[in-house]
């Protein structure tokens, strides 16, 4: 059995966790500090790809970066680089999907931090990059493992926005999840049987590591 | 030296500071939510006003009017949270540490390393703030507020995370290094005992507004407005009117025999424990003197208390404090209760 879309999925959502995390701690951080109204606005734009069914984002990435598009047309014409049918467009659809599970989830634990410990590093003299990386993002550790594991399992299940933006190629752009559909169409239920135990065991495997890794530890 | 004359508008509060303090400690009092905490949080440049001016040591803080505002990195005070605000993920030798940039860094370890064994925290150097007692992670956060040498120093309620029985030791050490201290220092309270223990100047706050500022003795002594009347611990004030020339205070059904009708005064008000037997009052200081019947008479730990009006006028109670011992020899009650003159208090809302 060819195990390609298993390192596909496992690459892919990767690759797209690293990109979100950092979007997403950049864009929490971003947020925290905006005035109240610009603060919501940007919020709801940032949540929304949690929300909308992940067909719509692959429409969008089709739209935005095919070929034939704007931005799509200039990448292919300067550099040669094609997004849509090939595995790199899975990572920026599973990017897009997964960064409101980094986004929302350190929002929530940079919101629920001792605010006054920032104020204290600012009369003590620290700088704000000093206070963000050394105090704040050590504190809410917690909250950004818990949405960046987040990340990764959403990402490994993508389906919706993966198949629009990259489709189905054999040792190319194939995935866990696509292949099941996949092997099912063509009436290969062998194969997607298989496919779909090689899903549950993954998914079990992760779930044991979050229950691990999540285990209350004593500091210091 | 600090001169600051500030206006904030919050939401229905709005703050409204006039203050100065030299190189001595003054004390903020006023109850909670009358803008003491707010008052800082401005100097230290966490909080911007809306108007006015800041200026510490010659240096411009904060002026609206130039359009100054330095961010609080480059204002260089010393500001003891509430709770401390020690940084959980260090140990205590790293929060020390972040107070300072003096470098190399086996430096800046020796200055931690000495700081820390000034305030009797050696042995705990390597622990987390959470495995510190209230007192121990006080004197951290001081440690990490001083290596820096700040330009003032601010502490905001430093007891009031403390269980009462830590509190005397670390108010000696704290009254010590509050002396040693160069610059001004200011020192948020609502305690009327604590701030007379530590300060030498107090500046009364109510509603936002800093109402009366002066040397503490003579805050206690006359506080000139109600609410600072109040936070010295007087308990029996009620409005006052002009009758004949005279003062009268008709909640209470008394006349005075004083000066100060003219003054424009609204309230009057008097100590529960300078309330005296009139048999006892020296002759010509008497400013009133009643018959009166008791109320109720409450034993509190180391005074009685007594609630007493004018006899048989159903009035507002006034209340009458003295020792146990004083009251165990208040065998038989005296005919009338009198204040002196010194002791009453003429004041303004």
């Amino acid at each position: 059995m060819d195990l390609f879309p298993l390192y596909n999925s496992l690459r892919i959502s990767a690759i797209a966790t690293v990109l979100a995390f950092t979007l997403g701690i950049l864009a929490a951080y971003a947020v925290l500090k905006m005035p109240r109204i610009l603060k919501g606005i940007c919020d709801t734009v940032l949540t929304i790809p949690m929300v909308l069914p992940p067909t719509v984002v692959g429409y969008f990435i089709l739209v935005y970066l095919s070929p034939k598009s704007a931005v799509g047309g200039w990448l292919y014409k300067w550099f040669s680089a094609m997004i849509t049918m090939r595995w790199q467009g899975s990572v920026i659809a599973v990017t897009v999907i997964a960064f409101p599970f980094v986004y929302r989830t350190v929002r929530g634990a940079f919101e629920a931090f001792d605010q006054n410990l920032l104020d204290a590093g600012r009369t003590l003299g620290l700088s704000e990059w000093y206070i963000f990386g050394r105090i704040l993002l050590p504190n809410c550790k917690q909250g950004i493992l818990a949405g960046t594991v987040l990340a990764f399992a959403r990402g490994l299940g993508e389906y919706g926005a993966t198949s629009m933006v990259s489709g189905y190629i054999a040792g190319k752009t194939a995935t866990i999840s696509t292949s099941v559909a996949y092997f099912w169409q063509i009436n290969q239920e062998d194969a997607a049987f298989w496919w779909v135990m090689v899903n549950l065991a993954v998914s079990f495997v992760f779930m044991i590591l979050i229950n691990i890794f999540s285990k209350p530890k004593v500091r210091g | 030296m600090l001169a600051c004359k500030i206006k904030k508008k919050l939401g229905g509060f709005s703050l409204d500071v006039d203050i100065t303090a030299s190189s001595d400690i003054t004390a903020l009092m006023g109850a909670s939510g009358s803008g003491k905490s707010m008052t800082l949080r401005c100097i230290a440049g966490i909080s911007k006003p809306d108007e006015g001016k800041i200026v510490l040591g010659g240096v411009t803080l904060f002026d609206s009017e130039k359009g100054i505002n330095l961010p609080p990195q480059k204002r260089n005070t010393g500001f003891l949270f509430q709770d401390y605000a020690l940084f959980p993920n260090m140990t205590v030798l790293k929060n020390i540490m972040a107070g300072t940039k003096i470098s190399p860094r086996r430096e800046c370890r020796r200055a931690a390393v000495e700081l820390a064994e000034t305030f009797h925290i050696a042995k705990h150097l390597n622990k987390y703030p959470h495995q510190l007692s209230g007192g121990e992670k006080q004197r951290c956060a001081l440690a990490r507020i001083l290596i820096g040498s700040p330009d003032i120093l601010m502490l905001d309620e430093p007891f009031s995370a403390l269980d009462s029985h830590l509190r005397w030791e670390l108010e000696l050490e704290l009254a010590s290094v509050m002396k040693q201290f160069a610059g001004p220092v200011l020192y948020v309270s609502h305690n009327r005992d604590e701030v007379y223990r530590l300060c030498d100047h107090i500046a009364v706050m109510n509603n936002g507004k800093s109402e009366v500022t002066g040397q503490k003795w003579e805050i206690f002594k006359k506080p000139l407005t109600v609410g600072a009347a109040r936070l010295t611990g007087c308990k029996n004030i009620t409005e006052t009117a002009v009758q004949h020339g005279r003062l009268i205070a008709p909640g209470w059904g008394i006349e005075f025999d004083c000066d100060g009708a003219d003054s424009g005064v609204q309230y009057i008000g008097i100590r529960a424990n300078y309330i005296i037997p009139a048999c006892r009052a020296p002759e010509g200081e008497i400013a009133a003197a009643f018959p009166f019947e008791i109320i109720s008479e409450i034993e509190d730990t180391f005074s009685n208390i007594l609630m007493v009006r004018k006899k048989g006028s159903g009035l507002l109670p006034l209340r009458w404090e003295m020792p146990k011992k004083d009251r165990a020899a208040l065998r038989d009650m005296p005919q009338e209760l009198a204040f002196l003159r010194e002791h009453v208090l003429l004041l303004r809302e």
